[in-house]
């Protein structure tokens, strides 16, 4: 038995997808969230609808947690295979809960010194005594609660929640299922956790992060989405496809993501706020519109929930590998923006931004977020809608008075880059979107002197934008040598991790790029100037972010790329590790050693 | 508030930009039956919204005077039709070549049929990609030489108007370009339709296609609006008609009275153009978080 665990707690929930284990988990994590613990729930599935081994990990701290921890506390197997796949990452003092109605047993091979293996007949006894197969889930729910000692009121609540809307007889046989799972445990020897949480801040949300872009949106004043289904965004579009129609907002799910980009223009160059959402695939058939738009300078927001790629790659995993494409992708020169948020908080705050930027410098803004953080149930604070305000821009929602010229000087050459957009029905408006370039007022033009010109003030835009962007958050030591940089949903593991290396003794500081494009040089050099050795941790295979930095601040020899491309998002002993490893290969980092370790 | 006295629009209030087509073109006739009708219909051009996609024909929107789009080659119909759900009020017209609506943006097209936005959708059709210089379109006869196909078509040739009305097309008609009082009248009654209206408009090209030329039009087609016993409310006898007849059918060829938009299924309330509101953070939009607590 290992020493006791407070309030600390990764459960994986593992089966075949379609067995229910997403729900359990669903259930376990509301369960801790309202016992006033910061829950963090991550789905790892298979791309399919039935069969194929699906996991679900519910990890619950007292502190605010983002990503995965280091390794598993307790499994609920709902077959061998979970066993098999997952057994080996519980620690000592962990429990591994499997089905045993078949009279399965876990082999000695799978089996580690101080983790208790308690095997229940789940399956046969949710049909023997509650006559459906699928209450195994709730019986496993019991058996985790007796041995963790939790109460049955915030279970017995939360079922009631969960089923209320089937009928009281399905949440009856619920509680008995889980009081069934409780007196499986009941003879068990406790393991060495205590989970009391403070039972205060019920009041915070578990909240995953494409529902917090969608609702985020919604407030910032979103009235279109286009989309076309695909994971991991889908859960914006169904979101919004549920919310969006109050609030007089139009939700199409669209015939490919040519046509919903498409759509997005169309709707933004009418005057209403647009957005789409997307995956790495959709994202490279929207590429040749995102640069219509910058053409024709229509603030359209795009979310890209990268999964890896390329092709079709790994569809319900998590990646970072769209960056180059964000920053890059299309063909010619215009302004956009690329923002990405480091957890479903951020995202509420960060997309509401990303449409205010759209329409002040009149570009695509491209919302990068992952997997990771797409689809994860995070632990957020109530969100405060006071925060979020909103900036049009040059909109021009009144006539125009030109004495009747035409077509209006929509694209006017100005020194800011940034020109008036009357919406259709201005009177005096009038002018030709073009997207071939184009004079002032729109109009078709193949003068070279004007192509220069007009490029130019397509470009000015986006120095402006440089001081307008959410800059870089920068956390730790600001005294440290050893530095890290990344962006988007590494942020939980490298926060835990650099709590991880201050326990060994190395200090470090943590600069997080918000926005991505344009790229904040200045803030990214102070930083690295500041550093002896700079860690890029990423989750992609060539360093795309690394690439940036050295591109536009370097020096190669101070940079350290970590990276993690299996479609697992990083944990934090993953980034302490190598980290603390390269720091004292004195061959690798010649003389940073002993300055960085204080 | 005064009154404003009423000025009978004329089609020069429409003009835009001096058309750059090759003179001759089919394409002048849908334009000057199209300014004739927004003058007829009295439309402000300010409330006009003209999207087009690529190709000769696609440069009608900088020839006319309206809040034109001129976008990427295909995509003009989701344009319009988020143009037209943000903002109903507008005269939404989505104009291209065939090469624009039956080639790249044929998925488009029929999705676009299925939606039945109150868009006029205009296809001006001349079976040839006239600004790459001549390549045979999907619209082409099977054998039509080109440079692209030097030993003729292989593929059997695209019917737009066929093919809406097996998608569910709630209004389909065709003109001729040489025929521009028919066209006025079908474009009249397809901006007027409450739902998708396509006028395939048949116009052509007189530098790359020496084949379909005016007269040879002229010969090759029928006119169904000049049949006193043709029934265009009916689909079925409708398609079994035109799939049996030996010549090109022109005129108003389907309409379903019953056609109902979709801005009228999809917009809480159709009468305020989410496009037009005053946006501010609606601070009752927090109670939404109750579903995550």
């Amino acid at each position: 038995m290992g020493e006791l665990r407070v309030n600390d707690l990764s459960v994986r929930i593992g089966g075949q997808a379609g067995d229910g284990s997403l729900t359990t988990g669903d259930l376990l994590a509301k369960v801790l969230k309202r016992m006033g613990l910061w829950v963090v729930a991550i789905k790892d599935f298979p791309s399919r609808i039935r069969g194929g081994h699906t996991n679900y990990t519910i990890r619950a701290k007292d502190a605010p947690i983002w990503g995965p921890g280091n390794s598993l506390d307790f499994l609920l197997a709902f077959d061998m295979e979970s066993v098999e796949i997952h057994a080996g990452e519980i620690q000592p003092g962990g429990v591994v809960v499997y089905d045993n109605s078949r009279g399965e047993q876990i082999p000695d091979a799978l089996r580690a010194d101080g983790v208790q293996y308690l095997g229940v007949p789940l399956s046969n006894l949710a049909r023997s005594e509650l006559g459906l197969e699928l209450m195994k889930n709730t019986v496993a729910l019991g058996v985790l609660a007796e041995l963790l000692s939790l109460d049955d009121g915030i279970f017995y609540d939360i079922l009631t929640a969960t089923y209320g809307r089937k009928g009281a007889a399905v949440v009856e046989k619920n509680k008995k299922a889980f009081d069934l799972g409780r007196k499986q445990a009941a003879q068990a020897p406790k393991p060495p956790y205590r989970i009391s949480g403070s039972g205060e801040n019920s009041r915070r949300l578990l909240i995953t992060g494409d529902e917090a872009i969608g609702y985020g949106a919604l407030v910032a004043g979103c009235r279109f989405l286009a989309a076309y289904p695909i994971t991991p965004a889908t859960d914006i579009l169904e979101w919004m496809a549920k919310h969006l129609p109050n609030s007089n907002g139009v939700v199409i799910q669209a015939e490919d993501e040519l046509a919903a980009i498409n759509m997005a223009i169309g709707a933004a160059h009418a005057g209403a706020r647009a957005m789409t959402a997307t995956s790495g695939p959709g994202f490279a058939l929207m590429t040749e519109a995102m640069a219509l738009a910058g053409m024709v300078e229509v603030p359209v927001v795009i979310v890209d929930c990268q999964r890896p790629g390329p092709s079709t790659g790994l569809p319900t995993k998590t990646e970072q590998g769209d960056l180059n494409h964000a920053v890059f992708g299309a063909h010619g020169d215009f302004p956009r923006i690329v923002l990405s948020p480091a957890n479903a908080e951020e995202a509420f705050y960060l997309i509401a931004e990303a449409f205010n930027l759209a329409e002040r410098f009149q570009c695509p803004v491209i919302f990068l977020t992952e997997q990771l953080v797409a689809m994860s149930k995070q632990t957020i604070p109530p969100l405060d809608l006071s925060r979020i305000t909103i900036d049009r821009g040059k909109l021009v929602r009144e006539p125009i008075q030109n004495s009747g010229e035409w077509p209006f000087r929509r694209f006017a050459i100005t020194e800011e880059g940034i020109s008036p957009r009357p919406i259709p029905s201005v009177p005096g408006g009038m002018f030709i979107a073009k997207g071939s370039e184009h004079l002032e007022t729109g109009a078709y033009s193949e003068s070279p002197k004007n192509r220069a010109l007009m490029t130019l003030k397509r470009m000015r835009k986006l120095e402006r934008a440089k001081e307008a962007v959410p800059p870089p958050v920068i956390t730790g030591d600001p005294a440290a040598r050893v530095g890290i940089v990344g962006f988007g949903g590494t942020y939980g593991p490298i926060l835990e991790a650099m709590e991880m290396l201050a326990r060994r003794g190395i200090t470090t500081k943590y600069l997080r790029l918000r926005t991505l494009w344009p790229f904040p040089v200045e803030d990214v050099r102070a930083f690295v100037e500041e550093s002896d050795v700079v860690f890029i941790v990423e989750q992609n295979a060539t360093g795309q972010l690394r690439g940036l930095v050295e591109r536009f601040v370097g020096p190669q020899e101070k940079l350290e790329s970590l990276l993690k491309f299996d479609g697992q998002p990083f944990k934090p002993l993953e980034i302490a590790t190598r980290i603390d490893a390269l720091l004292v290969e004195p061959e690798r980092v010649p003389t940073r050693t002993d300055r960085a370790r204080r | 508030m005064t009154t404003a006295t009423k000025v009978q629009r004329n089609p020069k209030d429409y003009e835009g930009l001096k058309p750059v087509w090759c003179p001759g073109c089919g394409d002048f006739g849908v334009l000057n039956a199209l300014k004739k009708v927004l003058a007829d219909l009295d439309l402000d051009p300010k409330d006009i919204a003209l999207v087009t996609g690529i190709g000769c024909s696609s440069q009608i929107s900088s020839f006319l005077k309206a809040y034109a789009f001129h976008g990427v080659h295909g995509r003009l119909l989701p344009v319009a039709t988020a143009i037209k759900l943000m903002n109903p009020r507008l005269t939404v017209i989505g104009a291209g070549g065939d090469g624009d609506g039956y080639a790249i943006g044929l998925s488009h097209f029929l999705h676009a049929v299925r939606r039945n936005v109150d868009i006029t959708y205009i296809v001006m059709n001349n079976q040839v990609y006239g600004l790459t210089k001549g390549q045979a379109s999907p619209t082409a006869a099977p054998g039509f030489v080109t440079s692209s196909t030097p030993q003729g078509t292989k593929e059997r040739d695209v019917d737009g108007v066929k093919l809406a009305l097996a998608a569910g097309v709630t209004f389909v008609a065709r003109g001729f370009s040489g025929d521009v009082p028919q066209l006025v009248k079908l474009f009249k009654e397809a901006i007027l339709h409450p739902g998708f209206a396509l006028v395939d408009v048949l116009s052509p090209c007189v530098t790359y296609n020496r084949v379909n030329t005016y007269d040879w039009f002229r010969e090759n087609i029928i006119n169904l609006d000049e049949d006193p016993e043709y029934d265009p409310t009916d689909r079925v006898r409708v398609l079994a008609k035109i799939m049996t007849l030996d010549r090109i059918p022109t005129g108003l060829i389907f309409k379903d009275p019953s056609s109902k938009p979709y801005s009228r299924l999809v917009l809480k309330d159709p009468d305020s153009p989410p496009a037009l509101e005053d946006l501010r953070v609606r601070p009752e939009l927090a109670e939404l978080q109750e579903q995550f607590v």
